[in-house]
């Protein structure tokens, strides 16, 4: 699987350019600046930073790019953790329990959980791509639309762990999402829901929805408090506690093991990575936890579980572009981009020619990982400062940050609209205990599901049994079925032991 | 007004989000179909609506049997956790701010975007954050000036020359 001819050869191609080693911690700086910043996102970054790559050769190129998708990567958890606001979607999960960590005062160990979670996940993601590169390729291209619509279902299951006691209302609002994600042009070609403006033909802006109802509708409850921390002594920004905060997670290494081979394992299926990764990881901690109740509360174990899967799904979506030459998201599109400028053609071909040079581009982003780590504790100390900003000024600003990074990302008035229309739908859906998340969920997946269920019912001509008919997709049927029922039979098994332990 | 909130914010208000659900629900169910009557746009949209209009018609129903029992307090039960943090303001304006700032501040942003594309983003921008700043509490005109104008001048300016995204604008 390993060839050890071409790793040497990428050992010595590392060492012989200076280039790569100079453009890498620049990149990781861009990319920690635009994650943490609300609004502006990686794949902003990545897109302004574009054109300079063209001065470069492709393997600093390359890696000056993955180092801003690896800075962002963990960056976007910084206003996730702080402020609610995800940086990416890839963060939705580490707000469940980072912000309510912030907002008891442990912000500082929140991040260094975070810190530590990225490094390790990012460095499982490029070690499993590193062994498993050419596997991976042979079985991601095995998936096809069945599959790809049971992956997005599994995404959904989430739904029914996150809304708690108000099961039935989270059921409705993913419901609601999902058709709020179908809206605009059906890959049939057939316009829904547009009112007749063209603006509505690529549906709603899913960005500026998630931001508006994850975040904006947060930001209006804060406007009763002064601090986003309550207790003054609660605010200092320690070194101390946030390195205690990174320590302190490899007392959960299973988790980050876990967290980043599911991170990995879902990041190579092209166009669900890293926003399923992280759910689907946050789902399988809560559910395998002896202190389920805490999460969603402030337990270090959501935060762990989220952000290994996110930081390790970056390594599953470079098999995609690597060995397929597909994008999996927005961020290897645009490194896509860079391959073209580079005159150089991703696939199977591009793997099996040019070997030492995909063993370079994943040994520095091992070593990117392990610079993150050092980088990433240094620039938190000046990120978790913002925590001693009153809110008078934070609030307005992020706003401001957030919509006009909505119209950045639209180009036109149809992002802010959404996202105003969706933190005022927000906040009125948490008034009345609606898990905003399960409509978020809903509205990412939508159209991927929608898409991958019409190719699915084409292939069987008009049939759905063609889920039962090929192999892989009977799997993941049956372990989506166990998945369902597991949680029901154990508990209903423990509570007979129980009783019958009481009888005795 | 105070007893119009009251009603909005209890059963009432429930009601009235489930009814806008099902509107919604139901016109881009019967858009959907009026676009293409055919199972393969309908793939989707019909189970998820069909499930939607399920659940909405449940929970109805739940919210008005409880009505009828006179017992409004479930709402309140699981609201998160914001209690106001330490004063720095004096009591009135706290006692505003608890009851009025979140709806507020969702119909300021909502004026805000609206007022976007007519004043210029530079201009809606600065009086966006002023305001923002008086509601939570600032009365130094001077703070409030200086520090709107420059995190409303500074954020267009970058998008629209580092960025290079096209705003309106009505000085910058």
């Amino acid at each position: 699987m390993i060839d050890l001819a071409a790793a040497s050869d990428a050992i010595a191609l590392l060492a012989g350019n200076p280039m790569a080693w100079v453009v890498v911690p620049i990149g990781l700086l861009i990319g920690l600046a635009f994650g943490v910043l609300p609004g502006l996102s990686v794949p902003i970054a990545m897109a302004v930073f574009l054109p300079f790559t063209l001065y470069m050769d492709f393997l600093s190129a390359i890696l000056f790019l993955t180092a801003i998708f690896t800075g962002g990567g963990f960056g976007g958890s910084v206003p996730a953790i702080l402020m609610n606001v995800p940086g990416t979607t890839a963060a939705i999960a580490t707000c469940f329990d980072g912000y309510p960590m912030a907002r008891q005062g442990r912000h500082n160990e929140a991040l260094g959980l975070a810190l530590a979670a990225s490094t390790v996940g990012t460095i499982i993601g490029y070690t499993l791509l590193f062994v498993l590169l050419e596997p991976i390729s042979r079985l991601v291209l095995k998936l096809g639309a069945p599959e790809l619509f049971l992956v997005a279902v599994a995404g959904l299951f989430l739904i029914a762990a996150l809304s708690g006691k108000f099961f039935w209302r989270g059921v409705l609002a993913g419901a609601l999402g999902l058709m709020l994600g179908t809206m605009g042009m059906s890959s049939s070609g057939v316009m829904r829901g547009t009112m007749g403006s063209m603006y509505m033909l690529d549906g709603i802006e899913v960005t500026a929805a998630i931001i508006g109802l994850f975040a904006a509708s947060e930001i209006f409850a804060l406007v009763k408090s002064d601090y986003i921390v309550a207790d003054a002594s609660a605010r200092e920004v320690k070194l101390s506690r946030i390195a205690k905060g990174f320590t302190g997670a490899f007392k959960h290494w299973y988790l980050m093991v876990r967290g980043g081979l599911i991170g990995a394992g879902v990041g190579s299926v092209p166009g669900v990575g890293s926003t399923v990764a992280n759910l689907v990881s946050y789902s399988f901690a809560r559910t395998g936890s002896k202190t389920k109740d805490s999460f969603g509360r402030g337990n270090p174990e959501g935060v762990i579980a989220a952000e290994s899967a996110n930081s390790s799904s970056e390594g599953g979506s470079m098999v995609a572009l690597l060995a397929l030459g597909i994008p999996g998201g927005a961020g290897t599109a645009i490194m896509l981009g860079a391959f073209a400028m580079h005159n150089v053609t991703g696939g199977p071909r591009f793997v099996s020619d040019n070997k030492e040079i995909v063993y370079a581009i994943i040994g520095g982003n091992l070593v990117q990982a392990i610079l993150l780590a050092g980088m990433g504790l240094l620039f938190l100390r000046v990120a978790v400062t913002i925590v001693k900003v009153p809110l008078r000024y934070l609030l307005p600003v992020i706003t401001v940050l957030t919509v006009l990074g909505s119209y950045a990302l639209s180009q036109n008035m149809v992002g802010p609209i959404t996202l105003a229309g969706g933190a005022i739908l927000g906040l009125i859906m948490k008034h009345f205990n609606y898990p905003v998340v399960a409509m978020v969920i809903g509205i990412l997946l939508g159209r991927m599901m929608e898409g991958n269920l019409l190719r699915t019912w084409q292939l069987g001509r008009g049939d759905l049994t063609i889920f039962f008919e090929r192999p892989i997709s009977l799997g993941l049927l049956i372990a989506l079925c166990l998945a369902a029922i597991l949680p029901f039979v154990m508990k209903r098994v423990s509570t007979r032991l129980e009783q019958q332990r009481k009888q005795a | 007004m105070r007893q119009v909130m009251t009603h909005l914010s209890g059963t009432a208000g429930h009601l009235l989000l489930l009814a806008g659900f099902a509107a919604y629900a139901l016109w881009y169910a019967l858009d959907a179909w009026a676009a293409q009557a055919k199972t393969q746009n309908m793939l989707l949209i019909g189970p998820a609506a069909l499930l939607a209009g399920v659940v909405i018609t449940l929970l109805f129903a739940k919210e008005v049997l409880r009505w009828r029992a006179g017992d409004s307090t479930e709402t309140a039960e699981d609201a998160p956790d914001l209690e106001p943090a330490a004063a720095d303001t004096d009591d009135d304006t706290r006692t505003f701010r608890e009851a009025w700032g979140a709806p507020l501040s969702a119909a300021l942003l909502g004026v805000y975007v609206i007022a976007l594309p007519i004043v210029g983003f530079d201009v809606a921008t600065v009086v966006y954050i002023a305001l923002c700043m008086m509601l939570q509490g600032a009365r130094d005109w001077r703070i409030i000036l200086g520090f709107s104008l420059v995190a409303g001048l500074l954020p267009v300016w970058a998008i629209e020359k580092m960025l290079s995204v096209p705003v309106p604008t009505l000085f910058l």
